[in-house]
């Protein structure tokens, strides 16, 4: 009795974040990552849980660049920790994790109780700490994998919120920040973020995020602050697994959800490596940049 | 978005943590076994003699599990069945996500009216608890402070209700967030011994 109780606590979601360790993408030299494709190197994700809040569990997901083996290569690599929105799980933004740690990256990204973010907004810190602590510890399959410095945080929708919120609120932790079509909670005294950098980054078709109040946030944003309109974007283009009912409730582009999430992460990756202020920034076709 | 968030209201927004529920639940008095079902704790308490209790609690997703001893005080007691009980436990607990050792000492007091065989209670928890564990956070603790309401109906010698909690907690790692908990509960009553 108490095994099957067990193995339907497992189905609640224990089981899957059990430290396993998944070959995502394999490695190719051939991939050189152009405007925004992914790269050479292969993703590897762990799915494991950690204790928080005096006894909670939380789940997360990292994903490292990795050889054919997942093990991981080269590096250390700059870190980044991500949220999704709060009505979708994390498979549905997986492809962005694995894009981003192909080009060069770690990305963390916790996954809170019942897939919602606002709540527990400090986990994006908690899994910062985590993985950094992982990092320093060269027994550990993370051994070395994050350069010293501050972390990238990244959301998307409510999720944007949140990442804006920490990043914030814990500037020991975090240098740049990525919001993706989300803006600012209310009333949040955005001059704490002055001399860090932010990108707020929306759809062009985007017709559940209001981008007139992105537009509006990022004029509010400390500098350095860039956004982005990506053409071809929708919100639902960023998720994965979208019912076609929900995917019915926006306009349909005539460009593919490929080009628009490539020309997202080329965008990206500029911010990250600080090439969006340089003078010679590549062509960036498709996207308005302010 | 609506659907979310009527699942995070049905299910508990927040993880309650690993803490003796159980031995905490409205209680008849005498000898009596008391189960909750929520999200995520599950709990179980035996009443043998009305001033000690033993409960075990699980946390999903597979977070932790405990067990604690509690005790119970009737301090004040109406007419008709009207009563306020305090409750206090004290328990360990070993986590799985990481390894460690929970401590949980918690507190509560509800004030309870009686209406023929329902009764409605409303009260406030304290259910904290210290971890020692691994880095990045080895010591953690929390503070939390819930309002409780109950409501129950007694049909024989079982006793069904509903426990609602809402509150805010404090922890040492992670600041502030909110708490909202919803568990179904059920009480057998046992023959005295």
């Amino acid at each position: 009795m108490f095994l099957r109780f067990l193995f339907a606590a497992c189905l609640l979601g224990g089981c899957a974040y059990d430290g396993s360790v998944e070959l995502l993408l394999s490695p190719d030299a051939g991939r050189t990552g152009a405007g925004g494709q992914a790269g050479p190197h292969g993703v590897a994700r762990e799915r494991s849980m950690m204790v928080v809040r005096g006894e909670d569990s939380l789940r997360y997901a990292v994903f490292w660049p990795s050889n054919a083996d997942g093990d991981l290569v080269d590096g250390p690599w700059p870190l980044v920790a991500g949220l999704g929105p709060g009505n979708a799980t994390p498979d549905q933004l997986e492809w962005l994790p694995v894009r981003l740690a192909s080009r060069g990256a770690v990305v963390v990204m916790p996954r809170g109780a019942q897939d919602l973010v606002a709540p527990e907004e400090a986990n994006l810190d908690l899994v910062v700490d985590l993985v950094r602590t992982r990092a320093d510890d060269d027994g550990d399959r993370l051994g070395g994998a994050v350069e010293a410095g501050l972390a990238t945080a990244l959301g998307l929708g409510g999720g944007a919120t949140v990442a804006l919120g920490r990043w914030l609120r814990s500037p020991e932790r975090f240098g740049r920040v990525i919001a993706l079509a989300g803006t600012p909670e209310r009333g949040l005294d955005l001059s704490a973020g002055a001399g860090r950098s932010s990108l707020l980054l929306v759809g062009a078709q985007d017709a559940v995020t209001d981008a007139a109040a992105v537009q509006q946030a990022w004029e509010q944003m400390p500098e350095p602050s860039r956004l982005a309109r990506i053409d071809g974007m929708t919100f639902h283009r960023w998720l994965d697994e979208i019912p076609e009912a929900e995917m019915a409730l926006e306009p349909q582009p005539d460009s593919s959800p490929e080009e628009a999430r490539d020309r997202s992460v080329q965008v990206m990756s500029l911010f990250m490596e600080g090439g969006l202020d340089e003078p010679d920034l590549p062509d960036l076709e498709g996207v308005v940049l302010e | 978005m609506r659907r979310a968030l009527l699942l995070a209201l049905v299910l508990g927004w927040r993880p309650a943590a690993a803490e003796p529920l159980a031995l905490r639940l409205p209680t008849g008095g005498g000898p009596e076994v008391s189960v909750a079902v929520g999200w995520p704790q599950q709990s179980v308490a035996v009443w043998l003699a009305d001033g000690l209790g033993f409960g075990l609690d699980l946390r999903l997703p597979l977070a932790s599990l405990g067990a604690s001893l509690g005790t119970r005080l009737v301090v004040a007691q109406g007419p008709k069945g009207a009563r306020f009980t305090l409750f206090a436990a004290g328990g360990v607990s070993r986590t799985f996500a990481q390894p460690g050792v929970g401590l949980n000492p918690s507190v509560s007091a509800r004030a309870t009216a009686v209406l023929g065989p329902t009764e409605l209670g409303l009260g406030f928890s304290l259910p904290m608890a210290v971890w020692f564990g691994e880095e990045p956070h080895p010591v953690q603790a929390r503070l939390p402070l819930l309002v409780e309401v109950t409501w129950g109906v007694q049909v024989q010698r079982v006793f069904v209700g509903l426990l609602g909690q809402l509150g805010g907690v404090l922890a040492t790692d992670a600041g502030w967030s909110t708490w909202v908990g919803a568990n179904g509960f059920l009480r057998v009553d046992l023959p005295e011994l």
